[in-house]
């Protein structure tokens, strides 16, 4: 697990990983708090869940995130 | 004074007040604050000291009394040399012009404090309640400046204004320079922010189109001023659905019969906005909800946005503080069908999101829901909402999961027929399988699934997809769209030595989704000790804890969980961890199994125990992600009679392989967009773990719910989204009113847990839950961020313009927090309300009622004082805080020993008649 519930992290470039969709691109930049790691399997592949500020909670890859 | 004169020949006067409609508008001042009044005054007016209160003001006032009579007296400004105005603005909004000496308030600068109102001695000052800025004659300087005279002049029709130069008229009258007076600075244009919502910019586009004055097409003018209109109604959420068809309309109508360039490019600017921003308006009509909160009148409530399933969370929590569950009810099923199960095992993230969060604990949203179900349903008020008419179409939903549920829940309501086909024998999927009763008792999920039960979903239980249906199969049923649901059953396995030895007597190594799923479904010989006196479970999440508070509750004495890495990293709720090793579960940090050990592993025996090592966390090169290494030499055995893995789960494809065109991700799960839930087969959509891996049931729900409208919009030949949806504001309740020192002074309950002893022996709920009185409180918490949206304007108003800092707000700030104190309000703020006057969402809000001006936030009372009122005729002055704030300001002009003792208007009135009685000695 890479990430821990309620840091706070930024989207801070687009990911290459298949679980990056088109529409994610308008929320590089944005900061959020992670509200579900990946809560298994203690893979640093895995998709953790982000609530972003004012756009959503969506499954990132976690190659995209930097804590802040 | 100015080097202007505005002289009034009152012989001339014929009072017929076109000056005054002039001056409204000319300045567009729609409600009335006139520049320049006209009073009149009768015989007996100027040396009767009593019949003050008969002088009134032109406006309409001419009836009643006889005409000859009537004198009318201008009333402008003085122009001061060393203006009380400007000396008592706060915010440099009132200036005096260096290059001509006219006192002028800047419409850009200007915060609404009034200081300016109640500094001017002579009432020149007026309010404009609809722009809330303070306005005042400034002699039309952009007609000065353009070689015009003021409006009132030019349109005087008895030619009794006269207008000049003070030069001209009385050489040597203007003698002071007021130089020291710095011209007003330059306005730095706008700047387009890179994702601005369209309703807004297009807003910002039309006014400025409409305030250069270059649209001079009567029509063109009139139907974009109409569009605007409709436009600010879509920003304030308060659009009906053919808003947009009118703005199309009229945009068309623009260019067809615009008879000039500038009306047909700003009808095709119109139109060309309306058609590429299609999509935004339709959301912003829809939802009531301005993603980008620009749209500063809809923007929503961080809890909201960061709710997979996309709650009204601020709606439905006011009303349940208010004692209104049923109606909550009703707000939380719009979007998520299971709001019972949600309230007790649901990861919220909205509380992460809490705004509250930041200035102490976030409120206890997840619980308040379970609390309002159960309230509800106790009333019998827990009910279905009306169904559309029947489609005459079908889907077929595969899992009866929360996702499953969800997606059929939303499509029966929208009048599709639907068939939920369910391998187990019963419903409620992970809801069932992966969470224990004494997190979520049975009972509450066969509530809501009878609920849906009750719209004519036709379970099918019993029933393997790829074995006993196929997709042909249902499609020969005469089904038009799947929704694929089939969650994340399968584990993974530890990969270590024994793990897959077939034990087929007694305790043995198993996964715990299979031990969780058995006890749900009562599958297993409960006369053997099952699955043994010490079990060990590998694993940290919350699967694990599960497991292992599962095992307790059957019986097992011992029960160990071997986790590789420390405390700070478990996956698992920190509660969850809490309560397991309260109950007896012991946790072994940093440690590796690495082999599984019996007698005769391989030949049917049993397990004796694990073998495990010792594990350090050394930070990974480049990275600061610390993984466990084995400590050489440090093996150890654990003895136990059972092993659990947990470790996770896995989508498993084997029942889809039937569709060899379904595409896969690269982490076994379903590949399909999370807009839109599509997978790669047209028709055919998913959502849920199935989708995402294992995750929450609240993600779950929001993938069916998100799959229900594409399936919608799929059968109904209707364009998929391009981007998430966005939550819907479902309602607009009023706050709940209460002082400040009451509202930060609550404090999140405690949840109230089983006794201890009860806990480790039975499957009964831990969580029991708070009262009712705890639950109207702590819906009180919350500080309805869906109506403030934390721009922090008044906070910087308060502090960098008034400079009295009684605004101490620092959860504001998302990244950077500071702290909190409301009580420096109530000590500090003197009432001036220009943090009300300058909050664009009427969140802060300045009233007064009972003799007393009241402040607050969101029905949070931040400071109350008496008011002053006018000694002359009873009017609303302030208070005593505010206006020792202006005496204050004006030591630097004059020195005043007492505070002023009227309103401005009789301020006005009084000068009015002084100027009278000294005119008449030349009548």
């Amino acid at each position: 697990m890479g990430f821990r519930k309620g840091q706070k992290v930024e989207i801070y470039k687009k990911s290459a990983d298949d679980g990056w969709e088109s529409f994610m691109d308008a929320y590089v930049g944005t900061h959020g708090i992670i509200t579900d790691p990946d809560t298994a399997i203690n893979d640093s592949d895995a998709l953790v869940e982000v609530s972003l500020v004012g756009k959503g909670t969506f499954r990132f890859p976690q190659d995209c995130l930097r804590c802040i | 004074m100015s080097n202007y004169y505005l002289f009034q020949d009152r012989k001339k006067c014929i009072g017929c007040h076109s000056c005054e409609v002039q001056c409204e508008s000319y300045k567009s001042l729609p409600s009335g604050p006139k520049l320049c009044q006209i009073v009149q005054d009768g015989p007996h007016v100027i040396d009767d000291l009593p019949m003050i209160s008969d002088v009134r003001f032109a406006q309409g006032i001419t009836h009643g009394r006889s005409v000859h009579d009537i004198k009318h007296i201008l009333m402008s400004c003085f122009h001061c040399e060393t203006p009380w105005c400007v000396a008592a603005c706060p915010a440099g909004a009132m200036k005096k012009r260096p290059l001509d000496g006219i006192v002028y308030v800047d419409p850009l600068l200007c915060i609404g404090c009034k200081t300016c109102i109640a500094a001017c001695p002579w009432g020149s000052v007026q309010w404009n309640p609809e722009k809330r800025q303070a306005v005042k004659c400034d002699f039309c300087m952009d007609r000065i400046d353009r070689g015009l005279k003021p409006a009132c002049v030019t349109v005087c029709t008895s030619h009794c204004l006269e207008f000049g130069a003070i030069e001209q008229k009385m050489p040597g009258l203007r003698k002071k320079s007021l130089a020291h007076i710095s011209a007003p600075k330059d306005v730095k244009a706008e700047i387009l922010l890179e994702k601005r919502c369209p309703v807004n910019a297009a807003i910002t586009e039309i006014e400025r189109i409409l305030d250069t004055g270059n649209l001079i097409d009567p029509k063109s003018r009139r139907r974009t001023e109409k569009i605007l209109e409709l436009m600010q109604d879509v920003a304030w959420g308060r659009a009906g659905s053919d808003h947009l068809q009118s703005m199309e309309s009229f945009a068309q109508k623009i260019i067809k019969e615009g008879p000039d360039d500038i009306s047909i490019k700003t009808g095709q600017f119109l139109e060309l906005t309306l058609t590429e921003h299609h999509e935004v308006f339709v959301s912003h009509l829809q939802t009531n909800n301005c993603a980008t909160g620009e749209c500063v009148k809809i923007a929503p409530a961080p809890c909201q946005m960061a709710c997979p399933a996309g709650i009204d969370i601020p709606t439905y929590v006011t009303l349940i503080g208010m004692g209104r569950d049923a109606e909550a009810i009703e707000v939380i099923r719009k979007d998520n069908p299971f709001p019972w199960v949600c309230g007790l095992v649901c990861t919220r993230p909205c509380e992460f999101m809490c705004v509250r969060g930041r200035i102490d604990q976030p409120v206890s949203i997840k619980y308040l829901k379970a609390f309002a179900a159960e309230k509800a349903m106790l009333e019998g008020r827990y009910v279905n909402p009306p169904k559309k008419p029947d489609k005459g179409q079908n889907v077929c939903i595969i899992g009866a999961g929360p996702a499953g549920m969800s997606a059929a829940y939303y499509l029966s309501l929208m009048g599709y027929g639907i068939r939920v086909i369910e391998a187990l024998p019963t419903a409620g999927g992970m809801m069932l399988l992966g969470i224990p009763r004494y997190r979520l008792p049975c009972r509450i999920i066969d509530l809501e699934v009878t609920m849906l039960e009750e719209l004519g979903v036709d379970f099918r239980f019993n029933t393997n997809f790829g074995k006993d249906v196929s997709l042909d199969s249902l499609k020969a049923e005469g089904f038009e769209a799947f929704f694929f649901a089939i969650g994340a059953h399968k584990s993974f396995d530890l990969n270590i030595p024994g793990e897959t030895a077939q034990i087929l007597n007694g305790p043995q190594a198993i996964q715990a989704i299979d031990l969780l799923r058995r006890v749900a479904l009562g599958d297993w010989d409960q006369n053997i000790k099952w699955p043994g006196e010490r079990v060990v479970i590998v694993g940290g999440g919350n699967v694990a804890i599960d497991a292992a508070r599962t095992c307790l509750r059957l019986g097992c004495k011992d029960v160990r969980m071997a986790y590789r890495r420390t405390r700070s990293e478990m996956p698992a709720d920190v509660e969850e961890v809490e309560q397991a090793e309260e109950e007896g579960v012991q946790i072994s940090f940093l440690t590796i199994p690495v082999a599984i050990i019996g007698t005769g592993i391989g030949q049917n025996d049993r397990i004796t125990g694990i073998r495990c090592v010792r594990a350090e966390l050394i930070a990974q090169e480049g990275g600061s992600r610390k993984i466990p290494v084995p400590i050489e030499g440090s093996e150890y055995l654990i003895e136990t009679d059972a092993v659990i893995s947990a470790i996770g789960q896995q989508v498993d494809q084997d029942c889809l392989s039937s569709i060899p065109k379904l595409k896969w991700t690269r982490r076994n799960t379903l590949f399909a967009s999370n807009v839109n839930m599509k997978t790669s087969v047209p028709g055919i959509f998913a959502a849920g773990d199935a989708v995402s891996g294992p995750a929450t049931v609240i993600e779950a729900i929001g993938g069916g719910k998100r799959a229900a409208d594409a399936i919608d919009r799929y059968l109904s030949n209707t364009p998929q989204p391009r981007m998430p949806p966005v939550p819907v504001r479902r309602g607009r309740i009023d706050w709940i009113e209460m002082s400040a020192k009451v509202k930060m002074a609550l404090q999140r309950p405690v949840m109230s847990l089983l006794p201890i002893d009860r806990r480790r022996k039975t499957f009964q709920q831990v969580e029991t839950g708070y009262p009712e009185q705890n639950v109207r409180e702590e819906a009180a918490r919350c500080l309805r961020c869906d109506i403030c949206f934390r721009c922090g304007r008044c906070v910087e108003i308060c502090r960098d313009k008034m400079k009295v800092e009684a605004l101490k707000m620092g959860y504001l700030d998302f990244d950077r927090p500071g702290p909190t104190d409301f009580s420096v309000a109530e000590r500090r703020c003197i009432l001036c309300g220009a943090c009300a006057a300058n909050c664009p969402s009427g969140a802060m809000r300045m009233e007064d009622s009972s003799g007393e001006r009241v402040l607050s936030l969101c029905g949070m009372i931040l400071n109350r004082q008496k008011l002053i009122h006018c000694e002359s005729c009873g009017a609303v002055m302030g208070t005593a805080g505010y206006l020792e704030y202006i005496r204050n300001k004006h030591q630097s002009v004059i020195q005043v020993a007492d505070p002023r003792t009227h309103c401005y208007i009789c301020a006005r009135k009084t000068m009015a008649i002084y100027t009278a009685s000294r005119l008449r000695q030349y009548d």
